[in-house]
């Protein structure tokens, strides 16, 4: 497996909601919200190609979840099935380029990657009301019995769009498009301020 | 509201995830250039406008962005049967309902 460490820690990326999240602090003991710099790859892969499915485990060390809405992840990624042939790798903030080299390297066949960093980022919602928050946003029922951990869904939130996944009992993680965070930063400060 | 069942999601998922791109298995001509000029616009112009069943094009457009098939009566909006792109439909669609415009497009076609 792949080891991955950001070449220069000096440069920090563009956090594309830091300053709404001083003009509009997350401050509650309800909830904490906080946005995480990641490294995003989409992948397009389709499963007849077995050869390059094997190149992302020996690369990665995960099999793809290719069991639908489903999520698989170690120490340093996160893979997520966002259709049947569109998974979306996360990976530590800077790592991104030199894993899309190595999986180039790799991967052979029919295949696509796209760096997808620059125009999408990751919230980390967690807290006794973050499931409240999500149930006022989104039509999807996010009670553990239908969004157990793991579970990841693409699904209307708060008039937009995200990608969520739920990493535990009270807590997900929501990808969502850059041009909406300042929106979808504002939403869930109003959203958790009332039980 | 409508809960919907993706066939590549394998759950149902809110109406307003969806997108409707009307009806379904229209062949494109394997030849246009030989097509008369009626023919292609039956093709790009024309569509089916049944009372009951229809078959229809539908994509999963907030989630997996997957297009599918669904066979829907129109007049009662009950799904029969969902399946996927490549697969046939076991529903049949009901007869169009012939109206004053078919009589209007055949009388200029007469006139031709």
């Amino acid at each position: 497996m792949m080891e991955l460490n950001p070449k220069d820690t000096s440069i920090q990326r563009c956090l594309s909601m830091h300053h709404v999240s001083q003009k509009h602090p997350a401050e509650s003991v309800h909830y904490s919200l906080q946005e995480m710099a990641l490294g995003h790859l989409m992948v397009r892969i389709p499963e007849t190609n077995t050869d390059a499915i094997k190149a992302i485990k020996s690369v990665i060390g995960l099999d793809l979840p290719t069991q639908p809405l489903s999520s698989v992840e170690n120490n340093h990624f996160v893979i997520n099935w966002i259709a049947p042939d569109e998974f979306l790798i996360l990976t530590a903030d800077k790592t991104e380029h030199a894993l899309e080299a190595k999986l180039r390297e790799e991967m052979s066949g029919h295949f696509a990657i796209v760096d997808v960093s620059g125009g999408q980022t990751v919230l980390s919602l967690s807290g006794e009301r973050a499931e409240k928050i999500l149930k006022k946003s989104s039509t999807y029922d996010v009670h553990i019995s239908n969004f157990p951990i793991g579970k990841v869904v693409t699904t209307v939130f708060a008039k937009s769009q995200l990608v969520m996944r739920r990493t535990g009992a009270d807590s997900f993680q929501l990808v969502v498009r850059r041009s909406f965070s300042d929106y979808i930063w504002q939403w869930i400060v109003d959203a958790g301020s009332r039980a | 509201m409508f809960l919907i069942y993706c066939p590549y999601c394998e759950e149902e998922r809110a109406e307003e995830e969806f997108h409707a791109s009307g009806e379904a298995h229209i062949v494109r001509p394997t030849d246009p250039e030989s097509l008369s000029d009626e023919a292609w616009g039956d093709y790009v112009f024309f569509r089916k406008n049944p009372r009951g069943n229809h078959h229809e094009l539908w994509q999963h457009t907030t989630g997996c962005r997957k297009f599918f098939y669904m066979t829907r009566d129109t007049a009662t909006y009950e799904i029969k049967e969902i399946y996927k792109v490549g697969e046939q439909p076991k529903v049949a669609t009901a007869p169009a309902v012939p109206n004053k415009y078919d009589q209007f497009s055949s009388e200029q076609a007469v006139k031709k």
